[in-house]
């Protein structure tokens, strides 16, 4: 694996505020050369303003960025010797696609001789041989992406920029595009920040994620932990826990928890993960992790262990299983997928392993 | 089924003939009555010169006389000149409101308000303001800077300034729409590549610019060059702003000599359709497709 270009990236206390909006509130963060960090949350989360920041095309308000000691804040855009590829591709139209990987290179004073070889290889790391001549309306989306990517690339920056580059691409060319970037990853060890609201995109991509919510940081962390552990209910939610259900804590200890789902009736045991032991709570539970219980099992399913019995309502064939929306007594609506086959309007059970069903605090 | 057994009507529309083609039809009319025959007419006209001259008499009777041939180069040197300093300040301004700026219908309204003036208006105040007793003689007098006032009226350059004055909002329009059209990403983009404010200028977004650059300096200069209440009222219309469309009108209204004045209209329409084709061949060689990055 090639030599990262930086030993780190300081992001220290960084702010942006617009007039009475903050946009990003104290952002802290360590990147390690070689590291693909990817910065996850909703529109307006601040993640893009924390990007632009970086790539010096929005002054901070307050906050300090160094890399390798050296403070680049300061620093114009054109100055930084970083990359960034755009949501957008924005690639020059004007100029053939040889000319919009030259850009760079020609405004850096590289010595002609080199660009041509140098284009030739960006084009080829990015599977788009030979195309130097093509206008960018010529090209699909995704080559134009690739484009993209070999402009930022060929200067060999210290740093990448990614402003959510598969945003603008069908599903397919996404997950296409997604495993090329990890390869290009791999193959040049760029120390890479990536901008998405996609949850798969930065679970596969990332050696380590950073979520946001407006303009705070809820959670650091490796893909697996922030998968498997996540901080706070928000976060929850957006790693795939899609029954958030408000629920009122019973008795617990030793990180157990009884909790009671807020129209009475049901009592179920899960993880605590809130951080005080206040009565109002959030039960997070991701669709997968319900499972039938077969009815012949447990006799009277409404005894059977940690469950809860509904009443199927929408039931969406997905190939290999169903994805069902049922209601639960209270009116409650709860999320799970099942290879059985269930149809509307069936009462069915459905059961959730202790460890898999996360309480937070509902203040958090 | 076969090609001849489908209904003519839905073998036409495929060719985009179809009833939706009648719209075509008061444009085309309007266009046929206002300018086709008027200009066959004169061209008609233009070629039969009064007491049994040659075919082209008027155009070599034009070509030989000097006072009258001189009118194709004085309306030129308004004409092209008012034309690139009207584009030419139109693009600062242009490219500095090209983004979102605070009051820009108001800046944008004050700065075509002169459009909506009438060229005889603007004259007028000219006389006034530029004259030799007008204000602005006035106030270089009290402080100083000169001892007699200037002539800035009737001659050049109160022409140009009138020229100026009403055909800058025109061109700022045209180059500001075309101008706003450019994605502001792809200067971003040049700035993360290492292109700084000028450069970003010279190679992004000016030549992004250039065709709308080129339409607005088109329009600026047929305008600039049919120029006659200013040529006459600012200018000096028995000398150096004799312009062409005088020179027709004194052929049409003081001597009566229509195919003369028809002969000059159609000298007139030949230098500006070469100037604008000349313009038009520059651009082709220039870029002028798609103003964005990549899909938006």
């Amino acid at each position: 694996m090639p030599q990262p270009q930086l030993e780190r990236l300081a992001i220290e206390d960084v702010s942006k505020v617009y007039g009475d909006h903050i946009a990003l509130r104290d952002f802290s963060l360590d990147v390690a050369g070689g590291e693909f960090v990817a910065l996850l949350g909703p529109s307006g989360c601040g993640k893009s303003t924390m990007l632009n920041c970086l790539a010096g095309l929005l002054p901070l308000t307050s906050g300090r960025i160094s890399i390798d000691g050296e403070r680049i804040d300061p620093l114009p855009p054109e100055r930084r010797r970083f990359g960034m590829v755009f949501q957008n591709y924005a690639l020059f139209p004007h100029l053939s696609i040889g000319r919009n990987v030259a850009f760079g290179l020609e405004s850096q004073r590289v010595p002609k001789a080199e660009i041509g070889p140098r284009i030739a290889r960006a084009l080829h790391q990015v599977r788009l041989d030979g195309l130097e001549d093509r206008y960018p309306a010529q090209l699909s989306g995704g080559q134009q992406q690739r484009v993209a990517m070999a402009r930022a690339i060929v200067l060999e920056p210290r740093l990448i920029l990614m402003d959510e580059p598969l945003s603008n691409l069908d599903a397919q060319l996404r997950t296409e595009l997604r495993t090329e970037l990890r390869r290009l990853h791999q193959d040049l060890g760029l120390t890479t920040i990536y901008v998405t609201h996609d949850q798969s995109e930065a679970l596969s991509l990332a050696d380590r994620l950073v979520v946001l919510r407006n303009g705070r940081q809820l959670q650091i962390g490796t893909p697996a932990t922030v998968y498997a552990e996540p901080a706070d209910a928000f976060v929850a939610a957006f790693m795939g826990y899609r029954n958030l259900i408000p629920a009122r804590r019973r008795s617990g200890g030793n990180g157990e928890v009884v909790v009671e789902l807020a129209d009475g009736g049901v009592s179920l045991r899960g993880v605590d993960r809130s951080a005080s032991t206040g009565e109002q709570v959030v039960v997070a539970v991701r669709p997968s992790d319900f499972a039938v219980v077969p009815p012949g099992e447990a006799g009277d399913s409404s005894t059977a262990d940690n469950s809860i019995t509904c009443v199927v309502r929408v039931v969406e064939y997905q190939g290999e299983e169903n994805a069902v929306e049922a209601e639960a007594p209270g009116g409650l609506r709860l999320h799970f997928r099942t290879t059985e086959r269930v149809a509307p309007e069936e009462r069915v059970a459905i059961h959730v392993d202790a460890s898999r069903l996360l309480v937070f605090g509902a203040d958090e | 089924m076969s090609e001849h057994a489908r209904p003519l009507r839905e073998r036409l529309a495929e060719h985009g003939i179809d009833r939706v083609l009648w719209l075509v039809l008061p444009a085309a009319a309007l266009l046929g009555m206002l300018f086709v025959y008027p200009f066959v007419y004169g061209l008609g006209l233009s070629v039969q010169p009064n007491e049994g001259a040659p075919v082209i008499g008027n155009y070599v009777r034009f070509f030989s006389d000097d006072f009258e041939r001189s009118t194709i180069w004085k309306t030129l040197v308004l004409a092209i000149p008012a034309a690139v300093v009207n584009v030419g300040i139109s693009i600062p301004i242009a490219y500095k409101m090209r983004g979102p700026v605070r009051n820009k219908r108001l800046i944008t309204t004050l700065l075509v308000m002169p459009a909506t003036l009438g060229t005889v208006l603007v004259a007028e105040g000219l006389i006034r303001y530029f004259g030799p007793i007008g204000w602005f003689n006035q106030f270089l007098m009290a402080i100083g800077l000169i001892d007699g006032p200037l002539r800035l009226t009737h001659n050049y350059v109160g022409v140009m300034a009138s020229l100026i004055i009403t055909g800058f909002p025109l061109s700022l329009l045209l180059v500001l729409g075309h101008a706003s059209g450019i994605d502001p990403d792809l200067e971003r983009a040049a700035a993360t590549l290492g292109a700084g404010p000028s450069e970003r200028f010279r190679r992004v977004v000016l030549p992004l610019m250039l065709p709308g650059i080129t339409i607005a300096f088109i329009l600026a200069f047929v305008a600039a060059f049919s120029v006659f209440p200013s040529a006459v009222m600012v200018g000096n219309p028995a000398g150096e702003t004799r312009v062409i469309s005088i020179a027709a009108y004194q052929a049409a209204f003081e001597r009566f000599d229509y195919p003369m004045a028809s002969a000059i209209a159609m000298i007139m329409a030949a230098v500006q359709f070469a100037i604008v084709a000349f313009v038009f061949l520059l651009r082709g060689r220039l870029y002028r497709g798609s103003t964005s990055g990549g899909k938006g």
